[in-house]
């Protein structure tokens, strides 16, 4: 890991350098201007797309740095933001994204003019050759961050997590490709405020004023969002208080299933599936009292739970999924409410369940943390 | 009581619009026929962008329509100097509003609608004020794009104008939405603050497309309108999914609510009459849209708390148990609810529902307004079990008013007598789900 932040930093370093010496130092004036507005965006934050997409005009800026501040001036305006961001974490990772921020400002402003891009576009007048010498290549420079982006962070989380490079790399430009192509025409639109239109750092402000539209309603997408997946824990709650003297089996039954499924091979749905399934599995026991004990019928209409309501109204044969669900309470109940010794409760799920179900829960059983047997038993 | 609100109906509004700006409009239709004829390419744009932003517009969680684009677009209109690559554009007041009229029309024949006609008529109000403000009102013999299109101003200044010219505009379709908002037992001021609560940051965004598009025209041309308005689609489009999971989420809430009505705790469809009608009285009373979601959500799920029970209430009525038993209830409610931290509001709610009005009074207990509601709302249906005759209501009325001041808020039992009367004579019918038999009263 170690190894890697630095050669990435070692890398930054010489990119930074080259840069520092392609060209004539920038005016310190619009330099200034570009660091006071980033302030500014820094203020209003990133707001998160999905779990790990994020829309943040940082993007915008560092591109357009390339084209207003030439390939120094985005050198050092990378260097100057990496250095004044306040990250928390350990020194290796603030250093690989400080190296990051200032590789990917420093590639920027040297791709730029290496693909005919202009710098001196304060006289360019028409969409030809705007788009021609600024719009083209301002979007190669983009293309260039992105790639640099996706090979930097893939290879970090292989380091860090172990996760393959090309899952990686696929979900990154799946989820970040439109996102960049968004940031490389905001960046254009950004250029042409600031200097053929004469606006120069009122044109952020500018462009700032419907991005905070844009993440204000991001933010409130993620927190509904967030609540959505929170009501699984209104209906976890509501089979607690139910059964109080049942408290803890919810989220055993969910744990254990979800370990045994994992076990048994099933992909990341489903074990999501039945850990939600196995958590509502008592959800019968609340509407027993209208005579009906359909829990599953509760759920219609709660389209993020489809896939654990399927498990629990699973007619004959049901799939594995269900039958895991199905031996993880049974099984709970064996051992938490009756007090059976957990090999006498698997031997008597047997004759019922099939065999590798039953290894595997035997094998989940015995991974089942100290400390959530600990809760269970003090619960039941 | 607070007095009600006068309605400003959405038809009302169109033959308004019609009759203010329809003399101006005609005035400037010689003048739109002669800017079109010499610049056929970029009046042809301005037609497919508000054609198209008419016909897209988006749906806010709370019903309200915006059209983001065609509004941007008529903004820029109304703004526009000099066009690289266009001879000079020299166009009236009327022209903006004029042809955004007749793409409306255009609009409306392919998509019927009273509401769309409604937030029309209010955005054509507001381009109208923003095109009479820029190319109408001369100051010094210049009008403000003449000013800025010359070159006198400075880029931060002209943009700064712009912006604030837009803004105005924006208020103006805002304030005008907020009124037609603002009918049946909604208030104004309510309606108002909606508006600047859930449109505001939209419309901010939407703001800045027009001085973006008119400042890059004189160096881009018309690929300048576009491109100023990519910032605003990518606003649309987080909007709509935010809008999306919002529908989700409550339509989540009413599935959550459906629990004790499956468990046969308590009859089918008392928590959706409720939150219809704490609704309403929440809206009568000024309760904030925010509040109102809380209020909508805390009485969908007031009777989570029965899951507790052992053995379900007689008809799942809470009001003919001992106080002290509701407030078990309410607590247990609160607690199930408290779970999801976007309910928290709502939880809040449920834990008050229970305490009598005296409390408020004499021991100074701190319940929101929102809990009050609840609590007679509730009542209300408990003791009518959703039949709305003259004289089932009429005798819930009057079992509530014993408890007047005592048990129930004042104010909150004088809305619910103003709406449910209202119901009964047949002025303002709302849908009410289903109704079950009535309970002794």
């Amino acid at each position: 890991m170690i190894p890697y932040v630095l050669a990435v930093s070692a890398v930054t370093a010489i990119l930074v350098t080259t840069a520092l010496r392609s060209g004539p130092m920038p005016r310190p004036a619009p330099l200034i201007a570009m660091l006071v507005l980033y302030g500014l965006v820094w203020l209003v934050g990133d707001t998160f797309v999905e779990s790990h997409v994020n829309l943040s005009l940082l993007g915008v800026v560092l591109l357009a740095a390339a084209v207003i501040l030439g390939p120094p001036g985005a050198a050092l305006f990378g260097v100057a933001i990496a250095a004044l961001s306040r990250q928390a974490g350990p020194w290796w990772a603030r250093l690989f994204n400080m190296a990051m921020v200032g590789l990917l400002a420093s590639a920027g402003g040297l791709v730029y003019p290496l693909v005919g891009g202009r710098s001196d576009i304060g006289e360019v007048v028409g969409a030809g050759p705007l788009l021609r010498e600024v719009a083209v290549p301002l979007l190669v420079a983009d293309v260039v961050q992105a790639l640099l982006n996706v090979a930097l962070v893939v290879g970090i989380v292989r380091l860090a997590q172990g996760i393959p490079i090309r899952l990686q790399a696929k979900r990154m430009i799946l989820s970040s490709g439109a996102v960049y192509l968004g940031y490389g025409v905001l960046a254009f639109v950004l250029v042409v405020l600031w200097l053929p239109a004469g606006l120069g750092p009122m044109s952020i402000l500018l462009l700032l004023v419907p991005l905070f539209g844009a993440q204000w309603a991001l933010a409130q997408y993620s927190a509904q969002v967030a609540s959505q997946e929170a009501s699984l824990e209104v209906l976890v709650a509501a089979i607690d208080t139910h059964h109080p003297e049942g408290s803890g089996r919810s989220a055993r039954v969910g744990d254990l299933a979800a370990r045994t499924a994992e076990h048994l091979g099933l992909g990341v749905l489903e074990v999501n599936d039945v850990r939600r399934a196995g958590r509502l599995n008592g959800l019968d026991q609340v509407t027993a009292g209208s005579g009906r004990a359909d829990g599953a019928r509760m759920l219609e209409g709660l389209t993020f739970l489809k896939g654990a309501a399927t498990l629990l109204a699973a007619p004959d044969p049901a799939p594995v999924g269900a039958v895991v669900v199905a031996a993880a309470a049974r099984f709970d109940d064996l051992v938490h409410r009756l007090g059976m010794p957990p090999a006498e409760a698997l031997a008597a799920l047997s004759p019922d369940v099939p065999v590798r179900v039953t290894e595997a829960l035997a094998w989940s059983w015995d991974r089942v943390p100290a400390p959530d047997l600990a809760d269970g038993e003090a619960g039941s | 009581m607070r007095t009600r609100p006068q309605p400003v109906s959405p038809t009302l509004l169109v033959v308004v619009t019609a009759a203010l700006l329809g003399p101006a409009l005609a005035l400037g239709a010689a003048d739109l026929v002669g800017v079109a004829s010499t610049h056929p390419r970029l009046i042809g744009l301005f037609v497919l962008l508000l054609v198209g932003g008419e016909l897209a517009p988006v749906r806010l969680p709370s019903g309200r329509l915006l059209a983001p684009l065609s509004t941007a677009a008529a903004l820029t209109l109304a703004l526009l100097g000099p066009v690289h690559g266009e001879d000079d554009l020299v166009m009236g007041p009327w022209t903006p509003p004029l042809l955004l009229a007749a793409c409306q029309g255009i609009a409306l024949a392919v998509r019927p609608g009273r509401d769309r006609a409604s937030v029309a008529a209010a955005r054509l109000l507001g381009v109208a004020a923003v095109a009479w403000l820029a190319r109408g009102l001369v100051v010094d013999g210049r009008s403000f794009v003449t000013w800025w299109a010359g070159g006198a101003a400075p880029g931060w200044l002209a943009s700064a104008c712009m912006l604030l010219l837009a803004l105005a505009g924006l208020l103006v379709e805002r304030l005008v939405a907020a009124a037609v908002q603002a009918r049946g037992h909604r208030r104004l001021r309510t309606a108002i603050r909606g508006e600047s609560s859930e449109a505001g940051p939209f419309t901010l965004a939407i703001s800045a497309a027009a001085p973006m598009a008119a400042l890059m025209a004189p160096v881009l041309g018309a690929a300048a309108l576009p491109l100023a308005l990519v910032p605003v689609g990518l606003t649309a489009v987080a909007v709509r999914r935010y809008a999306a999971v919002g529908e989700t989420f409550r339509q989540t809430v009413r599935a959550l609510s459906r629990l004790t009505e499956e468990g046969g705790y308590t009859p089918a469809h008392h928590s959706e009459r409720v939150a219809d009608l704490a609704r309403a009285m929440g809206e009568r009373l000024g309760v904030a849209e925010r509040e109102l979601l809380d209020l909508e959500y805390s009485a969908l799920l007031h009777d989570l708390g029965q899951v507790s029970l052992r053995e379900p209430l007689e008809g799942g009525a809470t009001i003919h148990v001992a106080p002290a038993d509701q407030q078990r209830i309410a607590d247990h409610g609160a607690e199930i609810v408290r779970r999801n931290p976007g309910l928290v509001a709502a939880a809040d709610i449920i834990a008050t529902q229970a305490v009598p009005y005296r409390a408020v009074v004499e021991d100074l207990a701190e319940v929101p307004l929102s809990g009050r509601v609840l609590k007679v709302a509730n009542a209300f249906d408990d003791l009518t079990g959703g039949r709305r005759t003259p004289a089932v209501v009429a005798q819930a009325l009057e079992r509530i008013e014993l408890g007047l001041g005592y048990e129930y808020d004042p104010v909150t039992v004088a809305a619910l007598a103003t709406i449910v009367g209202d119901e009964v004579r047949g002025q303002s019918p709302r849908a009410t789900a289903g109704q079950d038999t009535a309970r002794p009263l």
